[in-house]
């Protein structure tokens, strides 16, 4: 989906935010292409809301610079940030407003304004204009935000979990329609959220934080097929794994031994096959088991997939 | 872009500015013996009007009350105007709109600013004009008098400037997020109080709104939104 001949949408070098001893993002590198979709992930307290709240301008980073659309974000000029969507976590709105006046108070701040597009969303979630906002559901909420969102035609959208607290319809609903706004216009997301389920169907590329540090930037297939979860199973009391490059994690399960494994090949293979066990099983995992599996094992020891060439090293942060 | 954001701020302190401007009618009426609720009030009696002193021998009864309801207004306007976005975190909503952020609080605090006109200035304009107006009073009537009025609504100002600045100013403890407001008030009152020459009073009320203003610009620049 993403175009090799246009400048990527958002670029991140060395990003730091720390608040007291404890660093919130380290030395964050990203670069997303425009036109694609990119998930962003991690576990609570991983540094997501911030790196976003950075991205928009609402968090001053402590050292780093952020390029949104090929400008420095402190020095955006008017024209690129009306090229920019973000919707916040909970899509905040004025609970005192009509649909209809809010959406003719942020109309105020555009120079384009497609009123057809907002109406279509509009129609298409079945909302009136003379609804109170605050007597919308959240669901109903975060479709608002959509319209308003999609109405400026912007290149670059920034949803900061934008399906949290949304039932199961609603969500698939937001999402689908997400994906018809996307498709029919080629613009950039950058999202985060938690729901594993609806990165996958939408996301081209994902990124994963742990702990202040983006341990995996690759393509969403990528990610879900290096991530390998190894069942070994024994006669008896499992011995210790030596470890191998790649391993995320292992542990012990009764008489079987568990091992996450990135880019498992023969190398890990030939390790596995010297403990002799009396069976093993190679697990394929779909996104979300991989990220639970990724993100729960030594976070010390993390290897990390790079964005050029989706190799794994072993590096220690 | 600014008629929106403006119509959105005056229609958000709307019930406030409402029970402000009743409250100064109610007060200044009762002196024009006009007041909106009769009970209420006990007429102007002997009263002349923008003479009468009495508190610390610089404030008529009427003037105390006036300036109290200016500065509780004030407060509770810029209070509301900055509070009540970080509390409904519409301010992530509001500050990612493709204009400046010190253009946004600007536009705040001219809507801030115009409330306090509305509510304030504006009812002690008709005061003055009735008192000015020959026939309606057995008394005399100099414009200087009004001067120390006029003063009361620029103390309120100052005041609803240090309020915003608290609303805007993050940190942990009560006690240092409420200082720009302590701040302002206490220094706002002491110069109205200080038996200083009138330039003197009104240069450091200047000086002091043009601190608060420069303090919260800076403050919408650096400060993060949660």
């Amino acid at each position: 989906m993403s175009d090799e001949t246009l400048p990527d949408a958002i670029v991140v070098e060395h990003l730091s935010k720390s608040y007291g001893p404890k660093w919130v993002v380290r030395d964050l590198n990203l670069k997303v292409p425009t036109g694609c979709v990119y998930g962003f992930l991690g576990r609570n307290g991983a540094g997501k809301s911030t790196t976003i709240k950075m991205l928009t301008g609402m968090t001053p980073a402590d050292a780093g610079q952020i390029k949104l659309l090929g400008d420095e974000i402190t020095t955006m000029p008017r024209s690129t940030r009306s090229r920019i969507a973000y919707m916040a976590e909970g899509h905040p709105l004025y609970s005192w407003m009509t649909i209809g006046q809010i959406v003719q108070f942020t109309q105020a701040f555009y120079e384009h304004w497609d009123h057809k597009l907002v109406d279509q969303i509009l129609d298409h979630f079945e909302l009136s204009k003379k609804q109170k906002c605050g007597r919308l559901s959240r669901g109903q909420q975060a479709q608002v935000s959509l319209a308003l969102a999609m109405a400026p035609d912007p290149e670059l959208l920034i949803l900061d979990d934008p399906t949290l607290g949304l039932d199961t319809v609603v969500r698939r609903e937001f999402l689908e329609a997400l994906i018809q706004l996307i498709q029919s216009r080629g613009r950039t997301i950058f999202f985060s959220s938690h729901v594993l389920g609806d990165v996958e169907r939408v996301a081209t590329r994902i990124g994963v934080m742990v702990d202040g540090v983006l341990r995996v930037d690759c393509p969403t297939e990528t990610f879900r097929e290096s991530v390998r979860k190894i069942v070994m199973v024994f006669d008896g009391e499992p011995p210790d794994f030596p470890g191998c490059e790649g391993l995320v994690t292992w542990r012990k399960v009764g008489t079987e031994l568990e091992l996450v494994i990135v880019n498992w090949g023969p190398a890990q293979q030939a390790i596995v096959e010297s403990l002799e066990p009396s069976w093993t099983d190679v697990v394929d995992m779909n996104l979300e088991d991989a990220f639970i599996e990724y993100t729960r094992g030594s976070k010390r020891s993390l290897p990390i997939f790079h964005r050029e060439n989706h190799r794994v090293d072993r590096a220690a942060v | 872009m600014w008629t929106a954001l403006l119509s959105k701020e005056l229609r958000e302190c709307g019930l406030f500015a409402g029970l402000a401007l009743l409250a100064q009618m109610q007060l200044l009426g009762s002196g024009m013996d006009l007041p909106l609720i009769p009970l209420l009030s006990s007429g102007r009696g002997t009263e002349i009007p923008f003479l009468a002193k009495r508190a610390f021998d610089v404030m008529s009864d009427r003037e105390i009350m006036f300036i109290t309801i200016a500065i509780i207004s004030a407060i509770v306007i810029g209070l509301n105007q900055t509070l009540m976005e970080s509390w409904r975190q519409t301010s992530l909503f509001l500050l990612h709109r493709p204009m400046p952020r010190s253009q946004i609080f600007l536009c705040k605090l001219a809507a801030g600013a115009l409330i306090l006109l509305g509510t304030s200035a504006l009812p002690l304009l008709i005061y003055c004009l009735w008192a000015a107006t020959p026939g309606t009073h057995a008394s005399p009537f100099f414009w200087s008098m009004t001067e120390p009025w006029w003063h009361s609504v620029l103390v309120a100002f100052a005041c609803y400037l240090g309020a915003f600045l608290t609303g805007i100013r993050p940190a942990n403890w009560i006690g240092s997020r409420t200082w720009p407001l302590i701040a302002a008030t206490g220094m706002a009152l002491g110069l109205k109080l200080a038996p200083a020459w009138t330039s003197v009073v009104y240069a450091g009320l200047v000086v002091l709104i043009a601190c608060l203003v420069i303090s919260i610009l800076n403050t919408t620049r650096h400060r993060e939104y949660p």
